[in-house]
């Protein structure tokens, strides 16, 4: 019988909210993985001492304070953090406005952001079972940060890592994912690398063959479509999941109730979540899935 | 002189360091915002907007950006006034800092209640009432759209309590200064104005309302000259103090704001962009009194003048 993870993610409404700071970091690589997908490496000492994987930063992305448009902060996870070098990533899709104007900072830039924030992934002290990572596109951000983590604490023969794209073209550092995991699949979706199809069918097929279901922990982030179909499969098969959500926020800490997400209550039918507090990472029998 | 003094104030009995107040709905209960804001510094905090029993608020997307705005459709998500008196104001006393409470109801039974309730306590400097929810007695309509409806809540309030009560108008409305004497004639204290006006917006590629719940409240620079224009008529036509409130960012829109005659301002949205936008706001009014020469705040509360042809 594999050890029973009790993990720590927060379930009260009043969870204790972690306590970001508002930082200027400079930035010291630029990088342009795609021509829609930057990476950029941030000077973040602190920063990159007490971030966790999964946990996000708030960034403004105006050139100045005083431009009103786009007015709000944008959330990006944290890609990966290097506590020795000091430096923080992030790895962020151009989708809008905010995302176009982040992507024309350079090298020498000062970004100004607030973090860390949420809570991230609940990583166990120690583990004698398996671990599987499951990312669908942009999702694969803070899975980076986890599986770095996961490996230096457990060692990669117990890391399996399924990502699923849309085309073999958007399958990203795929060197550095692969050296920390024993297992790397890809699913497309065009069929055009790998496994043709959703990276759902792939875990499905994945979970059917493993031996010690119950010693198995999965971590997973992406679309909610896929989320949902994540947390159903792991749900039949009772596997213990947490994902990663993305919403629309607007003060990241847990203050306006913007970005909630619907949740069981013990009390209520249901009830809203805040996702840049209680989240972004929860358990994936928590939410209440329409 | 000391700086500190040249911008305290009372207001409706209420005495604040500085007359920089935090806008109900986007400061949380002042937690959320205690590692990146130094609570002691700024005038008054107003909470979130607290019923009776908890309310579970709209379903999500609840917010939109819109140019130099932001349109949210919260639905006055809130744990009731037991949790708010439980929890977070004995966690709020511990700061030198006058709390507000923003009071909403479906009901003007609802409203007194919550009023009569929080007078029990002793952590609470005032009140602000909300007249913008939803009136279920009258189809849904708000309360602060008409000034019978707005005397009755008002009304009610003032007799359920000894604090001082703050309603605070809905800019969605033809004549604000009617509400505002209704308010007035029914107790009020003090004025604040504005809450959100009411929009929408749509998402062109697929054809549908960004909003679940379609419409929502605009906030944020965006709606700034309405709030400066209603603070000013408002301040022009009634006897208590006024508290404006919209699209406030930096320091000149709050002198702005006083100069129409707010005796105070209160910074909403700002919070989320720039979590230190109050206490910029508070070392900007001081520069601007000693760069003008003026010896205390109150001295540019309504001096506005007509240009010159
Ligand atoms: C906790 C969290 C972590 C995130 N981490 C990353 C990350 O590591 N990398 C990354 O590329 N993106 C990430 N996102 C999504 C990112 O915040 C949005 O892509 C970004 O806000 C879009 O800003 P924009 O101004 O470019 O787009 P807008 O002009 O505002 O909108 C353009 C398009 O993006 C969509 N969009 C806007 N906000 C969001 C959002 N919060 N989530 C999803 N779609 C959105 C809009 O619906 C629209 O279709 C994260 C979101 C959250 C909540
Ligand atoms: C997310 C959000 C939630 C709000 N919640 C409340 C509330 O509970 N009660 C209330 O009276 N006003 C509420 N407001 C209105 C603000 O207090 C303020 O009147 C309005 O946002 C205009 O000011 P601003 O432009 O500085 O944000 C809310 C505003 C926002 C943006
Ligand atoms: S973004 Fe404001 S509560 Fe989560």
């Amino acid at each position: 019988m594999a050890e029973q993870f009790v993990h720590h993610l927060p379930n009260k409404q009043e969870a204790d909210i972690p306590k970001g700071k508002l930082f200027e970091c400079r930035i010291i690589d630029q990088e342009m993985v795609l021509p829609h997908i930057r990476r950029l490496i941030l000077d973040a000492q602190e920063l990159a001492q007490k971030c966790i994987p999964g946990q996000f930063v708030h960034v403004l992305c105006n050139k100045f304070r005083q431009f009103y448009d786009p007015l709000l902060r944008r959330p990006f996870s944290i890609h990966f953090a290097d506590p020795e070098a000091g430096h923080v990533s992030i790895l962020f899709d151009i989708r809008g406005r905010g995302t176009k104007m982040l992507a024309d900072k350079t090298i020498g830039d000062m970004i100004d952001l607030i973090g860390p924030l949420g809570h991230g992934f609940a990583i166990p002290d120690s583990w004698s079972g398996s671990f599987l990572l499951v990312g669908g596109g942009m999702g694969i951000a803070p899975l980076y940060f986890l599986l770095r983590t996961l490996e230096k604490r457990f060692g990669k023969e117990k890391i399996k890592f399924l990502l699923g794209v849309k085309t073999s073209n958007m399958i990203l550092y795929r060197d550095q994912f692969e050296k920390c995991c024993s297992e790397y699949l890809v699913s497309t979706e065009d069929g055009s690398y790998g496994y043709q199809g959703m990276v759902t069918d792939l875990l499905k097929e994945r979970v059917e063959t493993l031996d010690n279901k119950l010693g198995c922990l999965v971590y997973a982030c992406g679309p909610m479509q896929m989320l949902k179909e994540v947390a159903k499969i792991c749900h039949h098969h009772n596997l213990n999941c947490q994902i990663s959500v993305e919403t629309k926020m607007a003060c990241g800490v847990g203050a306006c109730m913007s970005c909630v997400i619907k949740v069981h209550d013990t009390n209520l039918e249901y009830r809203y979540a805040r996702a840049c507090v209680e989240g972004p990472v929860f358990d994936s029998n928590k939410i209440k899935w329409e | 002189m000391s700086t500190a003094s040249s911008l305290a104030i009372t207001i409706a009995g209420i005495h604040m360091k500085n007359p920089v107040i935090a806008a109900s709905g986007t400061f949380g209960f002042g937690k959320e915002y205690s590692s990146l804001v130094d609570l002691n510094k700024i005038g008054a905090i107003i909470t979130k907007g607290t019923s009776l029993e908890p309310w579970v608020g709209n379903p999500p997307e609840r917010i939109a950006e819109t140019a130099a705005g932001m349109l949210n459709s919260i639905g006055l998500q809130n744990d009731g006034i037991e949790n708010l008196i439980n929890e977070k104001l004995p966690w709020l006393s511990q700061f030198d800092v006058p709390v507000i409470v923003n009071i909403v109801g479906h009901t003007i039974e609802e409203y007194a209640k919550v009023a009569q309730r929080l007078s029990e306590t002793d952590s609470v400097a005032g009140l602000e009432i909300n007249i913008s929810c939803p009136n279920v007695k009258h189809g849904c309509i708000a309360f602060g759209v008409e000034p019978r409806m707005t005397f009755e809540v008002v009304n009610a309030v003032r007799k359920a309590t000894h604090l001082p009560i703050i309603p605070k108008l809905s800019p969605n409305v033809a004549d604000i200064v009617a509400i505002a004497h209704a308010a007035v004639d029914a107790g009020a204290d003090a004025i604040s104005l504005i809450n959100t006006l009411i929009g929408t917006s749509i998402n062109a590629e697929t054809r549908t309302f960004r909003l679940a719940n379609i419409t929502g409240g605009l906030s944020g620079p965006a709606i700034k000259p309405i709030a400066l224009r209603m603070v000013w008529e408002v301040a022009k036509a009634v006897d208590v103090p006024v508290i404006g409130v919209g699209g406030i960012m930096t320091a000149e829109d709050a002198v702005e704001f006083m100069l129409a005659g707010a005796s105070a301002i209160q910074v909403g949205t700002a919070n989320f962009v720039y979590p230190n936008a109050m206490i910029e706001i508070i070392e900007g009014l001081e520069a601007y009194l000693s760069r003008h020469g003026f010896g205390h705040i109150s001295e540019i509360v309504g001096i506005v003048q007509s240009p010159q042809c």
